[in-house]
């Protein structure tokens, strides 16, 4: 770890701290009064565990202590991964994920995908450990951490003069969560009628995902998850505009969907954020579609020039052992590395002034240019 | 020794990594003497019992024959060995005109690592139904050892494990109902 990033916030002082490899996202928000919260997990690549974890105990967090919650925004892998090892070591956090993860087709699959070996479900294996752990829990007579939310649910609220603190879900709304179960359920039943077993089919739970707005003192943050706009004005951003306050807007905002054009509307910069605020994200670099795409970056940069990336969107072709690295050359198969080297974003700001977010970057993590 | 190279189109095994097989003899034929039972054969036979003299015929002895002995055959696997040196699981994430789009994960991963555009010509015509969206294959790439020769070697072989049992699905639907219990204390 890089020796600046291991100084802590003060008491007073909010930071974000966005971790994103490439293919992958974590937030780790000091809440103030060295109270934490983490929000999505993803794996460090010199390590092989939860990168939250790996950058909470270089700088001196007491996990077991300090970490009030965790929130699963949802099961896909890039946003899950470590997730288990984070709960274990954070005994005494909440755990919170989308209300749209109880329902019963989902938690078949998640069952399901348990049984087909070789099949790597990913998210929905690392989400299966998550329940185990929190099943043991139980077994022990310990209180369980688990907890549901869904559009206007608080997660948290601290009335402290000193620090007042309010965080709260805007997302799923009805009609995402009624979506989300017709999907689980038509997924569930296309698995049990394959011929053959098969790898669970992928889902898109992003409308199922969980939008954060956070409110501490004075700032406020808004943390898009991977959110997406639908057509109908009762789901997806439509649903979540159509709810906001007029009065309040964030200062900063980690974009939805990893920069892509499904992930924003003109409405999410002109209605929930102040003009010109810092934005941050992580890239998806997958073969079939990597996001932000040229034209995604040049979009954001016409709502903001504060606008961060954790890492480029290019796949790096990965150079395998021989005789595998001639051969695939010679049929002209590239073979790519998901990647894990870590990009880091940095931000600080006091709780009581509105002063400017100080953003650091660290590892491959960059300010968007045009 | 007779090499029955007619029957090599027989070898059963043609798969990587398990070397075809072919129908050998154990050696040259040549000849040996043996009893062998004629039934045409018959033998009188003249015994006295109690002062009368009594015969008896016998139909069918053993006389002694010159016999060809025939090789026998066994079976002879050739020299061909498959060394493996990169191998992976796949889950196919994406189908499109030039092939499929894969997950590919290697051994004792939790999580894939890396992906591919795995062209259609890499992949068997038999199998290329099989191809969708979640179907999961090995690939294996190394050297095929024939005869003293070294091939490079990129083989894939998409899964065919049968659906779900009904053990399976009552386990799967009673762990399903563990979880929900979690929600719902």
């Amino acid at each position: 770890m890089i020796e600046a990033l291991r100084d802590r916030p003060a008491n007073d002082e909010i930071e974000i701290s966005l971790f994103g490899p490439g293919y992958g996202e974590s937030i780790v928000l000091h809440l103030g009064g060295g109270r934490w919260c983490v929000v999505d997990s993803c794996l460090d690549k010199d390590t092989g565990r939860a990168a939250a974890l790996v950058y909470l105990e270089e700088i001196g967090v007491d996990l077991q202590r300090q970490v009030e919650i965790i929130v699963c925004t949802h099961w896909h892998d890039d946003h899950i991964r470590g997730m288990a090892s984070l709960l274990a070591a954070c005994q005494n956090a909440r755990f919170i994920c989308s209300s749209s993860l109880r329902e019963s087709a989902f938690l078949q699959i998640v069952a399901l995908s348990e049984t087909i070996r070789g099949a790597h479900g990913g998210g929905l294996n690392e989400f299966a450990r998550v329940l185990q752990q929190i099943m043991m829990r139980r077994h022990c007579n310990e209180p369980s951490p688990l907890e549901t939310c869904h559009a206007g649910s608080v997660l948290l609220e601290r009335r402290d003069e000193s620090l007042p603190l309010k965080i709260a879900s805007l997302s799923p709304s009805d009609t995402d969560h009624k979506r989300m179960s017709e999907t689980f359920a038509e997924k569930r039943n296309q698995l049990l009628s394959s011929e053959y077993k098969q790898s669970v089919p992928t889902m898109h739970p992003n409308l199922g995902s969980i939008v954060l707005r956070v409110e501490i003192g004075k700032q406020m943050i808004l943390l898009g998850a991977d959110m997406e706009s639908r057509k109908s004005k009762t789901g997806g951003w439509s649903a979540i505009l159509s709810q906001a306050p007029a009065a309040s807007k964030a200062d900063f905002y980690k974009i939805a969907h990893h920069g892509s054009n499904t992930g924003d509307m003109p409405g999410i910069w002109t209605e929930l954020l102040v003009p010109d605020c810092p934005a941050v994200l992580t890239p998806n670099q997958r073969l079939a579609n990597p996001l932000p795409r040229v034209t995604d970056v040049e979009r954001i940069l016409r709502r903001t020039p504060n606008a961060f990336a954790t890492a480029p969107a290019s796949l790096k072709r990965k150079r395998l052992e021989q005789p595998a690295e001639r051969l695939l050359r010679h049929k002209d198969i590239a073979v790519y590395e998901i990647p894990s080297s870590q990009g880091h974003l940095r931000a600080r700001v006091s709780i009581h002034t509105k002063d400017v977010w100080k953003i650091h970057t660290y590892g491959r993590a960059f300010q968007l240019a045009p | 020794m007779t090499d029955v190279s007619s029957l090599d189109s027989y070898a059963y095994s043609n798969q990587l990594g398990s070397a075809p097989s072919v129908l050998t003899s154990s050696g040259d034929t040549d000849f040996a003497d043996a009893m062998i039972y004629d039934p045409a054969q018959n033998k009188d036979t003249a015994f006295e019992f109690n002062g009368e003299s009594s015969s008896h015929t016998q139909h069918g002895s053993f006389v002694r024959r010159r016999i060809m002995n025939f090789p026998v055959a066994r079976i002879q696997k050739k020299r061909r060995n498959f060394r493996e040196t990169s191998s992976w699981e796949g889950v196919v994430t994406q189908v499109s005109d030039e092939g499929v789009i894969a997950k590919l994960c290697r051994r004792y991963q939790d999580f894939p690592a890396e992906e591919a555009l795995i062209p259609w010509g890499e992949i068997d015509p038999a199998d290329q139904a099989l191809a969708k969206e979640g179907a999961m294959f090995s690939w294996k790439v190394g050297y095929l050892e024939n005869n003293g020769q070294r091939l490079s070697v990129s083989h894939i072989e998409f899964r065919r494990i049968p659906s779900f049992s009904a053990r399976e699905l009552a386990a799967a639907k009673m762990k399903a109902a563990e979880y929900s219990a979690l929600f719902h204390d």
